[in-house]
């Protein structure tokens, strides 16, 4: 998937809230689009996804299958229960829903939710249906608009688990760097419109200038790392535990 | 200031969405509510500020001192008028006060939240964190004696979630009891006074943040980096 000089203008605005962008797409990797509030990351989403048109310049998917997950998951559901809304996209494909949906439902762990009304369910369960309702389709492009947002630190890693295993490409916004640095293979960062920074998350994450001009978190594994003035950052809680028992931190 | 007895909260089939919580919260006090998504953190909070819909019953008490003021999940929901500085004011106009208080009320709450630049906006044109902070004002206008918030942070960008901490932190010192929902403690961890864990509707356990991190570490809480570290060392955590 690839954008060419991409503009939006949301009508009656003045402003572009999408200016100048080119971007392309990896086939099968996952992309994180970070940025802050209002500097573009939903439209963005929103036009790769075919819900609003370009004001000017294009983008070219081929033929590919696009699913998409919203802000807000409310605003997709319909179905009377978890298990249909599920079963929606995989019958509307032409999919074996009864599979897909069972295979989903088992793969996030909400099983328990299938005869659940989806409105009555809470904002991270709500997260999670939405996902699935999403992953069910088997999509060629998967595109989810913050799908951490209200999860704990067991549903994020839930859901990067999922996301990495299912092999397929996906595009997501998040304000969660962590999830950003542990589960993404490429980030692009937006401000006021456009493309500010892309690379890879271990590059982009930890240039403090960077971060602080587009309104993102350092993941706390790199501050740790930074304060300390380590040369390499740790893989994981386990690398930083050692370190900092050989420091003598935790005596 | 809020006294909890015994609640329990069922809905329609008679499933416990609450079960026999015991809670007491003094005046002034920051608390954070944690737990896992389901846990039961919205309806403790609605259940405070008496909101839950008639498809729920309530048992137990709830005794609070003072007006309660709730900044929602979806802020977006909470807005009634197109324009932020009629929507903010949209309260203090039905408690009656003049054009004159209501100006220097949204004034003196706007420039502690840094929103003036958004008073003139419409919301439509708002990004979710915007809103957020324009709930926040709305909230902070009425000037209540308890603030709930519900995952006020996790839509927001880091610029905003620091400006919002910053109010946070400005209720508490003004002696204003703040009762806060999230996932995502590392930012109050240090300054919050008491943690409560919610687990399937129980109170698993309430106490000091330093009491508390490593049975919010197994629960998937976030907190600050250095005490993930310690709760790993122990253990317990993860």
């Amino acid at each position: 998937m690839k954008t060419k000089d991409l503009y939006f203008k949301y009508p009656r605005s003045e402003r572009y809230a999408i200016e100048s962008v080119n971007l392309d797409f990896k086939d099968k990797k996952i992309t994180g689009v970070m940025g802050e509030n209002g500097s573009g990351k939903t439209t963005l989403l929103r036009l790769l996804a075919r819900f609003i048109e370009p004001t000017e310049g294009k983008i070219e998917f081929g033929d590919q299958e696009i699913g998409f997950s919203p802000e807000d998951p409310e605003l997709g559901f319909f179905e009377k229960d978890v298990e249909s809304e599920i079963g929606f996209y995989p019958k509307n494909r032409g999919l074996d829903q009864e599979k897909m949906t069972k295979k989903v439902l088992e793969q996030l762990d909400i099983s328990h939710l299938k005869e659940k009304l989806p409105f009555i369910l809470s904002s991270g369960q709500q997260r999670l249906v939405s996902l699935a309702s999403v992953l069910s389709g088997d999509p060629d492009v998967i595109i989810l608009d913050e799908p951490t947002h209200s999860l704990h630190k067991k549903g994020e890693e839930k859901i990067g688990e999922v996301l990495k295993k299912i092999n397929k490409t996906i595009i997501f916004s998040t304000h969660s760097s962590e999830f950003a640095l542990d589960y993404a293979d490429e980030i692009i960062v937006m401000h006021e419109g456009k493309v500010l920074a892309e690379g890879k998350p271990r590059k982009i994450l930890k240039d403090k200038d960077l971060l602080e001009k587009a309104g993102i978190r350092m993941p706390e594994i790199i501050r740790w790392a930074k304060e300390r003035s380590l040369q390499t950052i740790p893989k994981d809680m386990n690398e930083a535990l050692k370190i900092a028992k050989e420091r003598g931190e935790l005596d | 200031m809020i006294k909890i007895s015994d609640l329990s909260v069922k809905d329609h089939e008679g499933k416990l969405l609450l079960k026999e919580i015991d809670l007491d919260i003094k005046r002034g006090e920051t608390t954070l509510i944690c737990g896992e998504p389901g846990s039961g953190k919205t309806i403790l909070l609605k259940a405070i500020k008496g909101l839950l819909g008639d498809d729920l019953s309530l048992e137990g008490d709830i005794e609070s001192e003072g007006k309660i003021g709730m900044v929602f999940q979806e802020p977006e929901k909470q807005v009634v008028r197109r324009k932020v500085k009629l929507d903010v004011a949209f309260e203090l106009e039905n408690a009656g006060l003049s054009v004159q208080k209501m100006e220097k009320r949204i004034d003196r709450y706007s420039s502690i939240l840094k929103t003036d630049h958004l008073l003139d906006r419409n919301i439509d044109e708002l990004s979710h964190g915007e809103i957020t902070k324009v709930a926040l004002l709305s909230t902070m206008v009425s000037e209540p004696d308890i603030i709930l918030l519900d995952e006020p942070l996790s839509p927001l960008d880091r610029r905003n979630q620091k400006l919002v901490l910053e109010s946070i932190h400005k209720l508490k010192e003004q002696d204003i009891t703040v009762i806060i929902a999230e996932h995502d403690i590392r930012d109050m961890y240090h300054y919050a006074d008491k943690v409560i864990l919610l687990k399937e509707g129980k109170l698993k356990r309430s106490g000091t943040p330093k009491e508390m991190y490593v049975e919010l570490v197994k629960h998937g809480i976030k907190v600050p980096f250095e005490m993930g570290l310690k709760a790993h060392l122990e253990g317990e955590g993860i």
